[in-house]
C-alpha cells in the first residue's frame, strides 16, 4: 500500500535554507521502526512545517504514538533520517532533544500527583532554568527570582488554556479533561520549537474541545512545528493545515483537510462513510 | 525570541474563582495554626533539658533526634526516588566513622567533621548509585542489603583504622563551655531542624520537581530534559549525605561507634522508622519514627523473650492503625506533598 497523495516525497531537497534558519521544518525521511519481527513503522517520509498545524490520524495501532516516540527519541528507529533545520536527530537522547525545543503531551496523562498543577507545568520550563543545587537548598535571591518567573510563565500557559484557577490544585482532585489541558500547558510553557500533542482532546467534553481548538489555533506561530495526533475528526479538520494518515505503520495519505477527507482510501480505512 | 507570545492578562486569570478569597484565607489560617504549633513544639523541645535537668531522657532524646535524621534519609529516597533501601545503615556508619576517625587522627570536633561526613556520605551514595543506576524496586533493595551485610565485615577487616570490635570513641566537645549532656541533646536537635528546613526549601526547587516527575513517569520527565541517570545519582547522593549527617550526630550523641551499631538490623529498623513516620520529612513526622526506633526497644526491654513479638505487634498496630485512618487525615499526617 503506498500513499495516494504525498506532497513531501522530495521535500528535503527543496528546503529554502534562508527560511529554514528562521523557522526550521522537521524532516522525516524513510523512517522505519520494528520491535522484534513486528514492523511498527515503515518508510515514513514527510515534512512537518513550522507555522502550520499538522494532523496525524489513523486507526488504533497505526503507529501514531510510536512515530511521536521516534521524534522525541524515546524509540530509536532502525532506519531513516530525522532532521530539525540543519540538525540531524539520530543518536540524540530525549533530554537533548528537549533542549533542542521538542515538547510533547502524552496519550495517557503523565502528571506527577505529588505536585500541584502549576508545579507540573513549571517542569516544562526546566530546560530553560539555571538555578543550581545551592539555590535548591538555600533561599538565594537568584533562585527565588527564577522560581517566581517560572511560576508566572506556568500560570500564563494555564490561563491560555482556561484553567489558571486550578493552578494550586492537586492533580488527583481534578477531572481528566483538566489534567489533559494541564499537560498541554506543560508542553507549551517552555516556548517549544516542536510541539507534539498526543490525543489532546481525549476526555474533554464538547465545550472543552471547542476551547482547546481555539487555543491550538492561537498557538500557531511561524517558529513552531505543531503536530496533533487525534481521533476527534472535527477538531483535526478545524485546526489543521495539513494532515498525514497512517495505517498499519505506513503513510496512507497526506494533504489538506479537504484532500484527506475526499480520499476514498482514507474514508475506507479510517473515516468511514457518512450516515445518510 | 518567544515563539508563543503570552497575553499580558493571562496570569491574572488565576483569581477568576469567586470562592478563591475565602478558600485562600482559610488555608492561610490553617497554615498560621500549623506554624504556631511547630514553634510551640520546638519551644518545648528546647526547654525540656532545662526543665528536666538533663539525665537519661535527655541522652535518649538526643539519640532519637539523630535517628530521626537517618530516618529522613530513607524517606527522602522513598519519596523522591520511589525506591526502598535496606542498606542505609552503611551511609549512617560512613558519617559516624568519619566523625570518630577525624577526631582520632586530626583531633577535630564534630563541628569540623560534620560537613566532611556529609560529603563522604554523598560520595559513597554516588559510588553505590552509579553501578546500580539501572536497578530499581526489589533488585535495588537487595543490592542495598548486600552493602549492609558487608559493612560489619569491612569494619572488622580495617580494624587498625576503625577500631575493630571495640570501635572508636567520640569525646571532644563541639561547643566548649556547654555541659556535655546538653551538647549531646541540642546539636542533634539543631541538626534535625536544619535538615528539615533545608528539605522544605528543596521541595520548592526545580530539582525536586524533576525528581518527583521522573519517579512518576520517566518518559515524561525525559521528554522535558530530565536525565534518568542524573535523577538516580542525585537522589542517592543526597539521601546518603543526609544519612551520614544523622550518623555523625548519632556518633556524637552516643559518644561511641562500633560495628555492632551498624548491622543489617540497623538498616531494617531505619526503613521501619521511615514507614512508621509515613515517610515524612518534617521534624514532627520524622520524630514519630525516631521515637519508635529509639524508645520502643527501651520500653520493651523488660519483656525478655517477648521483645520481638511485642515489637512486631507494636509495628503492626502502628502500620494498620495509620492505614485505617481516613484518607484526608492520612494525607495531612504524611505532610501532603513530598
Amino acid at each position: 500500500m503506498s500513499p495516494t497523495i504525498v506532497r513531501e516525497a522530495d521535500a528535503p531537497a527543496v528546503i529554502d535554507r534562508g527560511a529554514e534558519a528562521q523557522s526550521p521544518s522537521l524532516v522525516v525521511d524513510g523512517l522505519a521502526l520494528a520491535f522484534g519481527g513486528n514492523q511498527v513503522l515503515q518508510g515514513i517520509s514527510l515534512q512537518l512545517r513550522a507555522g502550520e498545524i499538522t494532523g496525524l490520524i489513523g486507526p488504533n495501532g497505526a503507529g501514531k504514538t510510536s512515530f511521536f516516540n521516534c521524534l522525541t527519541g524515546l524509540y530509536a528507529p532502525q532506519q531513516g533520517r530525522l532532521q530539525l533545520g540543519a540538525v540531524r536527530l539520530e543518536g540524540i537522547a530525549p533530554p537533548a532533544r528537549a533542549a533542542l525545543g521538542f515538547s510533547r503531551s502524552f496519550q495517557h496523562v503523565a502528571l506527577c500527583p505529588e505536585l500541584s498543577i502549576v508545579e507540573n507545568v513549571m517542569i516544562g520550563l526546566d530546560r530553560q532554568s539555571a538555578a543550581g543545587w545551592l539555590d535548591a537548598f538555600l533561599p538565594f535571591a537568584g533562585g527565588r527570582r527564577e522560581r517566581t518567573r517560572n511560576r508566572e510563565l506556568a500560570l500564563a500557559a494555564l490561563a491560555r488554556l482556561g484553567i489558571a484557577q486550578m493552578a494550586d490544585e492537586a492533580p488527583l482532585s481534578l477531572p481528566p479533561g483538566v489534567l489533559r489541558l494541564a499537560e498541554i500547558a506543560r508542553a507549551i510553557a517552555g516556548e517549544p520549537r516542536v510541539l507534539l500533542l498526543d490525543e489532546p482532546a481525549a476526555g474533554l467534553n464538547s465545550v472543552e474541545t471547542h476551547d482547546l481548538s481555539t487555543a491550538l489555533m492561537r498557538l500557531r506561530s511561524p517558529q513552531l512545528v505543531m503536530v496533533v495526533v487525534e481521533h476527534d475528526m472535527d477538531l483535526i479538520m478545524e485546526v489543521c493545515d495539513a494532515i498525514h494518515v497512517l495505517n498499519v505503520g505506513r503513510l496512507l495519505a497526506s494533504g489538506s483537510p479537504a484532500e484527506v477527507r475526499a480520499n476514498p482510501e482514507v474514508v475506507r480505512v479510517y473515516l468511514g462513510e457518512e450516515d445518510d | 525570541m518567544s515563539s508563543l507570545p503570552i497575553p499580558p492578562h493571562a496570569a491574572s486569570a488565576a483569581s477568576a474563582d469567586p470562592q478563591a478569597p475565602q478558600a485562600a484565607s482559610l488555608a492561610e489560617g490553617r497554615q498560621r495554626l500549623r506554624r504556631l504549633a511547630s514553634v510551640l513544639g520546638l519551644l518545648v523541645l528546647v526547654l525540656l533539658p532545662l526543665i528536666s535537668g538533663g539525665g537519661y531522657w535527655t541522652f535518649t532524646l538526643g539519640v532519637c533526634f539523630a535517628n530521626a535524621i537517618a530516618i529522613i534519609s530513607v524517606s527522602f529516597l522513598v519519596r523522591y526516588g520511589g525506591e526502598v533501601s535496606i542498606g542505609h545503615g552503611v551511609f549512617v556508619a560512613a558519617g559516624a566513622y568519619t566523625v570518630a576517625i577525624v577526631e582520632k587522627y586530626l583531633g577535630l570536633s564534630l563541628l569540623a567533621s560534620l560537613p566532611l561526613a556529609a560529603l563522604v556520605g554523598g560520595l559513597l551514595g554516588m559510588v553505590f548509585a552509579f553501578p546500580s543506576r539501572h536497578l530499581s524496586g526489589i533488585y535495588l533493595a537487595v543490592a542495598t542489603m548486600a552493602l549492609a551485610l558487608a559493612l560489619p565485615e569491612l569494619l572488622l577487616h580495617f580494624s587498625a583504622v576503625s577500631g575493630g570490635y571495640e570501635g572508636l570513641y567520640v569525646k571532644l566537645d563541639a561547643l566548649p563551655g556547654m555541659a556535655k549532656n546538653l551538647q549531646r541533646y541540642y546539636l542533634p536537635l539543631v541538626g534535625l531542624v536544619v535538615v528539615a528546613l533545608l528539605l522544605r526549601q528543596f521541595r520548592r526547587s526545580r530539582q525536586a520537581m524533576a525528581l518527583l516527575l521522573i519517579r512518576t513517569s520517566a518518559h515524561a520527565a525525559e521528554s522535558f530534559g530530565v536525565r534518568r541517570s542524573w535523577a538516580r545519582l542525585s537522589c542517592m547522593a543526597l539521601s546518603a549525605a543526609i544519612a551520614a549527617i544523622g550518623g555523625a550526630l548519632l556518633a556524637f550523641s552516643s559518644s561511641t561507634v562500633s560495628p555492632n551499631s551498624f548491622t543489617l538490623w540497623t538498616s531494617i529498623f531505619l526503613l521501619v522508622g521511615s514507614v512508621v513516620s509515613l515517610h515524612s520529612m518534617s521534624v514532627a513526622g520524622s520524630l514519630v519514627g525516631g521515637v519508635f526506633l529509639t524508645l520502643m526497644p527501651l520500653l520493651l526491654a523488660g519483656a525478655g523473650d517477648w521483645i520481638p513479638i511485642l515489637y512486631g505487634t507494636a509495628l503492626l498496630a502502628v502500620v494498620l492503625g495509620v492505614n485505617a485512618l481516613p484518607a484526608k487525615l492520612r494525607a495531612r499526617l504524611e505532610g501532603g506533598h513530598a
